[in-house]
C-alpha cells in the first residue's frame, strides 16, 4: 500500500476502494498532509490535466473529483485549516424566471471538484437573493446561467443590483443564449460558453483577485 | 401514415419498450407544477393525483383510453384553404416546418451574425410564404421588442406576412390568451379557429418527467380552444436523460405520453402530435448537440417506436446543424439527418433554415433545405405498381440495344423528374463558362429574386389592425 495507490484509486475513479486505502495509510503513520498533496491534490491535478486534454470525459472528471472528496473528507478532521481553506467560494444560481439547471449543475459539479467552495441558490432567483447569499457567503464569484433568450433581462437585472450593491466579487455569466457581446454589454467579468470555460474563468478571476 | 422504410426494432423489442413506457408512467409517473384544473380533470378522468407532491400516475388502462381519444387524422389549418394540411398527409410523405426561437441572424448577402429583429422575421415569413416546400413556420426570437411580449410581437408577425399555419411556442402563461386571440383574429372567431387552427401550440417537458406551470396552461388554454397541441420531449442524453439511447426513447415517450394525458383529460379530442426532439450531450463540454450521430439515431429510433406502439402522429427535427454557418459541416449534417428521419417515416419534419444547434437561422440555409427536403420527400415516396409504372409491354416490345427515350411512355413522364432549383448538373466546361458559382452564390441569386417579389400572402388591412389591437393589448397588460 502506498500513496501511490490513493493516487491511482482518484484516476481509476474508484469509489469502492478509497476511502479503505486513506484510512489504512493513516493507520501505516503516513502524515494526513502528505495524503492529502501526493495523493489526494495531486491524483486531481492530474485528472485536470486529462480532461483538458481529452483524454478524460466530463462525466469522468466529475467522478474521478467525487472520489477524490470521499478520500479527503477522511483526513479533514486532521488538516490544519490552511490546508483545506478552498481555492474560493462561489455563489451560483438560473436567474429570475428560468427553471433550467442542468448547465448551471454541471458548472457547479465542476467548481467542487477543483476545490471551491460553492453555495447553488438553486433555479428562478431573485437578483436580491444573489445579493444577500454572495454577501453572506464573502463570495469571490458569482455565476450566473440562464437557458431562455427571455429571461437574459433578468440577467441583466441582476448584474445591474449586484454592481449597485457595491459587492467585491466578480460576476460571470453562462447559458445557451448568452454571449461575450451581451455579457460585456450587461457589465459581467466573464463569460463561458461551456462550464470547462466557466472554471477556468473563476480560476483566473479568482488569482486576479489575490494578486 | 407514412411509412418507416427501415426499423430498427423488432416486434419483441417494441413490445419490450412500449411495456417499460407505460410502466414508467403507471408505477413513477410524471410531476406537475401546481395547477388545479389541470389537476382536477386528471382525477376526475381517473388518474393517481398527490397534488401535495406533484406526482401523477397513469395507469396502463387509462393511458390505452386517452390513446383511444387523440384523433388520428385532423387537420393543421391555415388562412388559405390550400394551405391546410392535413396529417398525416394524404401522399403519405412528410410536412416541413422552419426553425423556432432562434435569436441569431445570419445576413444573407454578407454572412454577418447579429439578433434577429421583427423585419428579419418578417422577411423570412416572405420567404416562407414564396417556397413552397416549407408547410408552415413558427416565429423567432425578435430582439427588437419588449422581452415579455416577444412571442406576441413574433406570432403577429408571422401571421401578417404568411398564410401558411402557424406554430407557436408561448414565453409566459400570461401571453397565452392574447396568442390564441391572434389566431381567433386571423380565423375569424373562436368557433372557427376551433374548426380552422390556423394556429398550433408547444407543450414541453422539462425533462427528466416534470412539468412547468407554462406548459400546463398552455395545456389547459389550448386544448380547451380546440388547438392541435405538439407535446415536445426534449431529452439531452447523458445529461437530462439516461446516457444510452433505449432509456431516452422510453423517457421522451413516456412525457409525450403524459402531455397527450393531459390534453385529452382536458378536453377528450384534442389532437395530439408527439414530438421527441432529441439532444445529445457533448461529453466533453456538456453543450448541447442536436446532429450528433447519436441525437440522429435516437430521434429516428423514437420516432419509429412511437408509431409502432402507439399509432401517434410525430414531429422531430429533420434538418439543422451544430455548425455556426451554412458550412460544408451544416450541409452535410442536414443532408444525413433529413434522410435519416425522412426515412423514418415521422408526419413532420422541422428545423428548416436553423443553425448552431437551433439558436439562429439563415435565409440562404432554409433555401437550400427547401430544395434537400423536396428530394428527400420524393425518395421517401410510396412506389406504385401499376401498367403504366411496370411498363410492362414497352419494355417487352423495344428490341435489346434499342433505347426508350423517343417512346411515348418516355414522353409521357419526362417532366416528372425533380427539377433543382439550386443544385447545378453542368459538366465543368459549361459551369465554368457561366461563372464557376458555388452552391451558396446561386442561393443568395436565388434568395435576391425571391425578395424582389412582392409578397402575395400579406394579411389584409382590417385582420392586420385587429392583429395589431390584440397586440397593443398584450403590451398594456404584461409590459406596462
Amino acid at each position: 500500500m502506498s500513496v501511490q495507490e490513493i493516487f491511482d484509486a482518484v484516476i481509476g475513479m474508484d469509489d469502492k476502494t478509497v476511502e479503505g486505502l486513506v484510512k489504512d495509510e493513516l493507520d501505516r503513520g503516513t502524515a494526513a498532509e502528505t495524503i492529502l498533496n501526493k495523493g489526494l491534490v495531486a491524483a486531481l491535478d492530474e485528472v485536470g490535466n486529462r480532461f483538458a486534454t481529452g483524454e478524460m470525459f466530463l462525466p469522468e472528471m466529475l467522478k474521478a473529483s467525487q472520489v477524490m472528496k470521499m478520500g479527503l473528507e477522511i483526513i479533514r478532521p486532521l488538516l490544519a485549516d490552511s490546508d483545506t481553506k478552498g481555492a474560493g467560494t462561489v455563489v451560483l444560481g438560473t436567474v429570475k424566471g428560468d427553471l433550467h439547471d442542468i448547465g448551471k449543475n454541471l458548472v457547479a459539479m465542476m467548481l467542487e471538484g477543483a476545490g471551491y467552495k460553492v453555495v447553488d441558490l438553486g433555479v428562478d432567483v431573485d437578483a436580491k437573493v444573489f445579493a444577500e447569499e454572495a454577501r453572506d457567503a464573502g463570495a469571490d464569484v458569482i455565476a450566473l446561467s440562464a437557458l431562455l433568450t427571455t429571461t437574459m433581462p433578468a440577467m441583466r437585472e441582476t448584474v445591474s443590483l449586484l454592481r449597485e450593491t457595491g459587492l467585491e466579487s466578480r460576476i460571470i455569466v453562462g447559458g445557451a443564449p448568452v454571449s461575450q457581446g451581451f455579457a460585456e454589454e450587461i457589465g459581467a467579468d466573464g463569460y463561458g460558453d461551456d462550464a470547462p470555460t466557466a472554471v477556468r474563468l473563476v480560476r483566473s478571476l479568482v488569482t486576479a483577485q489575490a494578486t | 401514415m407514412p411509412e418507416s422504410r427501415f426499423l430498427y426494432f423488432s416486434a419483441n423489442q417494441i413490445e419490450v419498450l412500449r411495456d417499460k413506457t407505460l410502466k414508467l408512467l403507471s408505477d413513477y409517473g410524471v410531476k406537475l407544477d401546481p395547477h388545479p384544473d389541470i389537476f382536477r380533470c386528471l382525477k376526475d378522468a381517473g388518474a393517481d393525483v398527490d397534488e401535495g407532491s406533484g406526482m401523477v400516475r397513469f395507469s396502463e388502462a387509462l393511458m390505452e383510453r386517452f390513446l383511444g381519444q387523440a384523433p388520428k387524422e385532423f387537420e393543421l389549418g391555415a388562412r388559405s384553404g390550400n394551405r391546410t394540411l392535413t396529417v398525416p398527409r394524404p401522399d403519405g410523405t412528410f410536412y416541413t416546418r422552419t426553425g423556432t426561437g432562434a435569436h441569431g441572424w445570419i445576413e444573407p448577402e454578407t454572412s454577418n451574425y447579429r439578433k434577429v429583429t421583427t423585419e428579419d422575421l418578417a422577411s423570412f415569413a416572405k420567404l416562407v410564404s414564396l417556397l413552397d416546400g416549407i408547410d408552415f413556420m413558427p416565429f423567432l426570437f425578435c430582439n427588437d421588442v419588449h422581452v415579455k411580449t416577444a412571442d406576441i410581437e413574433g406570432l403577429a408577425t408571422v401571421l401578417k406576412n404568411t398564410d401558411k399555419h402557424a406554430w407557436v411556442q408561448p414565453y409566459s402563461p400570461e401571453a397565452v390568451e392574447y396568442l390564441i386571440r391572434l389566431g381567433e383574429v386571423v380565423a375569424g372567431g373562436r368557433d372557427e379557429l376551433r374548426a380552422n387552427p390556423v394556429i398550433s401550440m408547444i407543450v414541453c417537458s422539462l425533462t427528466p418527467r416534470a412539468f412547468k406551470p407554462l406548459d400546463l396552461e398552455i395545456t389547459w388554454q389550448s386544448a380547451n380552444a380546440g388547438l392541435p397541441i405538439h407535446a415536445c420531449s426534449l431529452p439531452g442524453i447523458g445529461g437530462t436523460a439516461p446516457a444510452t439511447l433505449p432509456a431516452v426513447i422510453i423517457m421522451a415517450t413516456a412525457e409525450i405520453l403524459a402531455m397527450l394525458a393531459m390534453a385529452q383529460a382536458v378536453a377528450p379530442g384534442t389532437p395530439v402530435i408527439a414530438c421527441p426532439i432529441i439532444f445529445s450531450t457533448d461529453m466533453r463540454t456538456g453543450r448541447s448537440l442536436q446532429s450528433s450521430a447519436e441525437a440522429m439515431r435516437c430521434a429516428a429510433g423514437a420516432v419509429q417506436f412511437i408509431k409502432s406502439a402507439f399509432d401517434l402522429p410525430t414531429h422531430c427535427y429533420g434538418t439543422g446543424s451544430d455548425s455556426p454557418i451554412a458550412d460544408a459541416q451544416s450541409m452535410s449534417e442536414r443532408a444525413l439527418l433529413s434522410m435519416l428521419m425522412g426515412t423514418s417515416g415521422p408526419d413532420i419534419l422541422g428545423g428548416a433554415g436553423q443553425l448552431e444547434t437551433a439558436t439562429a437561422v439563415s435565409p440562404l440555409q432554409l433555401i437550400v433545405d427547401n430544395e434537400v427536403m423536396g428530394i428527400v420527400r420524393r425518395t421517401v415516396s410510396n412506389y406504385t405498381l401499376d401498367e403504366e409504372q411496370t411498363a410492362w409491354e414497352l419494355m417487352c416490345e423495344t428490341k435489346p440495344g434499342d433505347h426508350f427515350l423517343m417512346s411515348d411512355h418516355t414522353v409521357k413522364h419526362c417532366r416528372e423528374g425533380l427539377d433543382p432549383i439550386n443544385f447545378v448538373r453542368l459538366a465543368r466546361d459549361s459551369w465554368e463558362r457561366l461563372g464557376s458559382a458555388d452552391l451558396m452564390d446561386r442561393v443568395l441569386d436565388n434568395y435576391k429574386d425571391l425578395m424582389k417579389r412582392d409578397n402575395p400572402c400579406l394579411l389584409d388591412a382590417g385582420r392586420a389592425a385587429s392583429v395589431d389591437e390584440v397586440v397593443e393589448a398584450g403590451r398594456k397588460a404584461l409590459a406596462g
